[in-house]
């Protein structure tokens, strides 16, 4: 399997005016493509920073993160998030004022997809996620959280990268919605071929992983996988 | 990314709506503010043509400003001098019809008359009070020829003709006795003129003395010159050619010989000295001097108040748009574009601001430069106040504006 993340002894510290935080300690793991991956830990146990870190939002104090082998701090990780890796959250983060269809056609006209390619193959993703036709001009306050979620996964695909993270995705779903969810993520890494790597203290989204980590104290351990 | 400029301008309708609004009102408030200060300076300017000063040479005490004795040099001087607009100047003399015996000069000494270099220093006469065409009443008065315009009543009285040369034996006045009392002498001598035209007989038409024979001043000069006898203006009165300097021009003035009134001074007849009506040019330009070095002291404060709304309306702008900021760079967008795109739509929306209040101020009261420069400064503190919220912005962690997510 292709290791298309690698982490070499990670480290993180916030720096504040008055104290630094040491969140991530020698953390080193690989992820690959086709597998799904929980993180899970308690709130503050680091495992959102370490997220942060694989979406490209910050960068590592201390150690190194391969993406594709290059190191993170060298590449653009800019291009990284808009190309290989996107990032689904709790609260969804859909663009209020764009319709499902079009928050779903954003990432492919940021890629100067054209209008037309771009909504065909966004209807295509929002068909894989199971989204009903009639929802597809609704303004995303319009639609439920696990619709709206399947709208998020949906635009994930849409960036055509092989990297999917999630933050707590159904941390404010309902079980049913849950399961839903849960499955379309294992779909994706076992069908779509993607990485997928969520974190959660979820028990039910780490049961269906194929590999656990566990984090404490900013400390990462293979729980199992 | 021009697509999302246009598609979050046609999506956020109200908000939009507010920032062009307060663009509109920025315009007009600022039009307003450089349009006063515009209209005062153009007043200050025009007040030299609106609220003339006018000058009459008088004697030392200012109680007399005709029948002096004001002589060549200052009226030389005045002539030549560039403070000076409008010069208009007569002497008088009086003469009698022909070659007569100076015993008999009671008898025939009945001519009053008057040389003046423009037809308004004979007693107030118009152009259109002379039988001459315009054109030509100027070159007359400008002229050294032996010429005259006489009264018609008097050419009508004598049984003169125009083209006749009449033959006229002068007169003029001294002041030079010890009592400082009027005397009148024989110039020496007779002069022939012709007359080239008739003037209407100003009595009641005017409060100066009829006058019965106008000569040009140069050749009234000429006839005091051919006999050896000084030369003395009656009235002198000009304008102040730029009466925003009126300082330089009392300089001037003083160099020249004019001195200041003096209500000790006794009656006199030498016109020494300048009576300046400029009470209503001194109180109407210090009355705009304020007002536009009030306004003008308002400069730093608007600036400042004006980049401030820039940057307060870019900021609550960007501050309500952080989530979306956020998401932006979740997707790959770079925090400089995405802050770029916030500021081409801010400005986008500005520009239309501008436009419209532009408009507005070209259909009520166009001043194109005024509004140039309002845009110029409003487009400036927005560009700066938008630059300055989204840098503020851009620098905040993606992390952070997503757990804070509204």
């Amino acid at each position: 399997m292709n290791k298309i993340i690698e982490a070499e002894k990670v480290g993180y510290i916030y720096q504040s005016k008055y104290q630094k935080t040491k969140a991530l300690n020698e953390v080193s793991c690989s992820f690959e493509q086709g597998r799904v991956y929980a993180i899970t830990g308690k709130s503050g146990s680091g495992k959102s920073t370490f997220l942060s870190l694989l979406a490209g939002l910050d960068v590592p104090t201390e150690g190194t993160l391969y993406i594709d082998g290059k190191d993170i701090r060298e590449i653009d990780r800019d291009a990284y998030r808009m190309n290989q890796a996107s990032v689904i959250y709790q609260a969804f983060h859909l663009f209020p004022l764009l319709t499902v269809l079009e928050n779903v056609m954003f990432p492919m006209q940021l890629q100067h997809v054209s209008g037309k390619e771009a909504k065909e193959r966004a209807q295509e993703y929002l068909g894989k996620v199971g989204l009903p036709e009639s929802l597809y001009g609704k303004m995303p306050n319009m639609i439920s959280g696990g619709e709206q979620q399947r709208v998020a996964i949906a635009r994930a695909m849409a960036s055509g990268g092989q990297i999917l993270l999630a933050d707590e995705p159904t941390g404010n779903l309902d079980s049913q919605n849950e399961k839903v969810i849960v499955d379309l993520l294992c779909k994706l890494a076992h069908e779509e071929n993607y990485a997928v790597i969520v974190v959660t203290h979820n028990e039910k989204v780490a049961e269906a992983a194929d590999v656990v980590y566990g984090m404490m104290d900013g400390v990462l351990e293979v729980v199992r996988g | 990314m021009l697509y999302y400029v246009l598609y979050s301008i046609k999506k956020r309708k109200i908000a939009n709506l507010v920032t062009v609004g307060i663009s509109i009102m920025l315009v007009l408030l600022l039009n307003l503010y450089f349009g006063s200060i515009r209209s005062y300076q153009e007043q200050l300017t025009d007040l030299a043509e609106n609220v003339p000063i006018y000058c009459q040479v008088s004697n030392l005490s200012g109680t007399l400003v005709n029948g002096l004795f004001t002589p060549k040099r200052i009226v030389d001087a005045l002539e030549q001098s560039d403070q000076v607009k409008d010069l208009s100047y007569m002497m008088v003399m009086m003469a009698g019809e022909g070659d007569f015996k100076e015993a008999e000069y009671s008898k025939y000494l009945n001519l009053y008359v008057v040389g003046a270099n423009n037809a308004r220093a004979v007693g107030e006469v118009t152009n259109d009070m002379i039988s001459m065409e315009p054109e030509r009443v100027d070159d007359f008065f400008a002229s050294d020829r032996m010429e005259c315009i006489v009264n018609e009543k008097v050419l009508t009285k004598r049984g003169w003709e125009i083209g006749d040369r009449i033959i006229l034996k002068c007169y003029y006045y001294d002041a030079s006795s010890e009592f400082q009392k009027l005397e009148i002498h024989p110039m020496g001598g007779v002069v022939e003129v012709e007359i080239v035209g008739t003037m209407e007989d100003i009595i009641g038409k005017t409060n100066a003395i009829s006058t019965d024979v106008v000569l040009p001043a140069r050749t009234a000069q000429n006839i005091f010159a051919q006999f050896d006898h000084p030369f003395f203006a009656d009235t002198v009165t000009f304008y102040v050619k730029d009466p925003l300097h009126l300082g330089e021009f009392k300089e001037a003035m003083q160099e020249i010989g004019l001195l200041e009134i003096s209500a000790e001074a006794m009656e006199s007849y030498p016109g020494c000295a300048l009576i300046v009506r400029d009470a209503n040019f001194i109180a109407s330009a210090t009355d705009l001097r304020h007002a536009i070095e009030l306004m003008q002291s308002f400069f730093p404060v608007v600036c400042i108040l004006v980049l401030m709304i820039g940057y307060v309306v870019s900021y609550l702008s960007g501050n309500s748009r952080r989530d979306e900021f956020a998401l932006l760079r979740l997707q790959g967008v770079g925090k400089n574009k995405a802050s770029l795109l916030f500021l081409a739509e801010q400005m986008l929306l500005v520009l239309s601001g501008n436009l419209v209040g532009d408009l507005v101020m070209a259909l009520t009261a166009p001043a194109f430069i005024t509004m140039a420069v309002v845009n110029g400064v409003i487009l400036l503190a927005y560009l700066i106040g938008s630059a300055m919220a989204y840098g503020r912005m851009s620098r905040g962690s993606v992390v952070y504006l997503l757990s804070t997510q509204h």
